[in-house]
């Protein structure tokens, strides 16, 4: 039987960022939440996603003009958000 | 380290621009092109400036991916930009380099320093260290980026390569050793292309230079799997500049080496048509420089953004 460690929160993020960033992304993620969030990356919890996501999104728009995907990337953090919340 | 950089390359322009007011012009030059050696002066001017405007580009693309390099450089990527910066740096430099050391060298044939055998020999082979180094650079970085995400070249692509490689190697072969002037000059020519016997030239420019380009061949097609492997939309569209901007750097070099071992059937071709070739190879190379350094700024923003 094989046991699939449970990704953590950060490990998610990264992961959807990747998607957007590729090999910047999780330096992109931890970033954000030293600097926006006062924290190490491993310590992020559901309840910082807003903020992460606000600090995110403007962040992603300065680096693509693609409207689309900035908006496609926050909902996917907002599905994760929903998820860890509910 | 941008200031270095391009405090270096106004000192290299200054020096280049003095050389060619000091030096004195070939007799059989300007009997050849039917002008003054005031005319011919000038002549060079206008050839200089694209060239000051590649060697600004490539100075302008070490600065940048030097930046993005140094900034990834504790990744898992980091050693692979590192190399492929290493390469933008020592190609870029050899530019001017070997531009001044000919000047220097021409010099000194003319004050009877030393023979023109030597002169032409030192710059055919410091041309051919400055690239075969760079290219290895180049290649392993490439390599490198590849290997970090498990990307590999199909054997159609290899056998693509090869085959391309056999086939211009066997041309560059064939035309650099049925040069009449390769060994002592011969009408039209005024100086030998090598002043070596063939052996020599076989060994130390043939090999050497389509080892130079096999490494190129092989740096663009590993830098294109690397693309299509890694992901990240953003990264992406950062990456295809520099991917492309090396291409076409590395492509136009090949060519220029390429043409520069056919430099005596070219003279046939009159002053216009050799000018329009150099000035077409110089704004593609420029081109591919700014590039390289477009894709590497856009990298490097992915880094900076907070």
């Amino acid at each position: 039987m094989v046991i699939k460690a449970k990704a953590s929160l950060y490990d998610e993020i990264v992961d959807i960022t990747y998607d957007y960033l590729g090999p910047a992304a999780p330096r992109f993620i931890a970033r954000g939440i030293e600097t926006h969030l006062s924290k190490k990356p491993e310590k992020l919890i559901a309840s910082d996603i807003p903020v992460l996501l606000d600090w995110s999104k403007l962040a992603i728009a300065l680096l693509t003009d693609d409207k689309q995907m900035v908006e496609d990337f926050s909902q996917r953090l907002l599905v994760i958000a929903e998820r860890r919340n509910t | 380290m941008a200031k270095r950089y391009y405090w270096l390359l106004a000192v290299l322009v200054i020096l280049y621009i003095v050389s060619i007011f000091v030096l004195k012009t070939d007799s059989a030059t300007l009997a050849r092109y039917h002008i003054s050696d005031v005319q011919l002066k000038f002549l060079s001017l206008t050839i200089i400036i694209p060239a000051f405007a590649i060697w600004l580009a490539a100075f302008y693309s070490i600065v940048n991916t030097g930046k993005y390099a140094q900034k990834i450089k504790n990744t898992p990527h980091g050693e692979g930009f590192g190399h492929l910066a290493n390469g933008v740096v020592i190609i870029g430099l050899g530019l001017p380099i070997t531009s001044i050391v000919g000047r220097l060298l021409t010099y000194a044939v003319q004050q009877n320093a030393v023979s023109q055998a030597f002169s032409t020999i030192v710059s055919t082979h410091l041309t051919i260290v400055f690239y075969i180094v760079g290219f290895f650079f180049l290649y392993r970085g490439a390599r490198l980026l590849a290997g970090s995400v498990r990307a590999k070249l199909s054997q159609r692509q290899v056998s693509g390569a090869i085959g391309a490689l056999a086939l211009i190697s066997a041309f560059y072969a064939f035309a650099t050793l049925s040069d009449p002037s390769r060994m002592a000059a011969h009408a039209p020519a005024t100086t030998a292309t090598y002043y070596m016997p063939d052996w020599l030239i076989l060994l130390t420019v043939i090999i050497p230079y389509i080892v130079i380009w096999a490494l190129g061949f092989f740096t663009t097609l590993l830098l294109a799997t690397y693309y299509q492997k890694v992901g990240g939309a953003i990264y992406r569209a950062a990456l295809v500049k520099l991917n492309f901007g090396f291409f076409v750097v590395i492509l136009a070099l090949i060519i220029l080496q390429f043409i520069t071992t056919v430099t005596t059937n070219l003279s046939g071709w009159g002053l216009s048509a050799l000018l329009l070739l150099v000035y077409l190879l110089l704004a593609v190379i420029a081109i591919g420089y700014v590039l390289i350094a477009l894709g590497a700024k856009g990298l490097a923003k992915l880094e900076e953004v907070i």
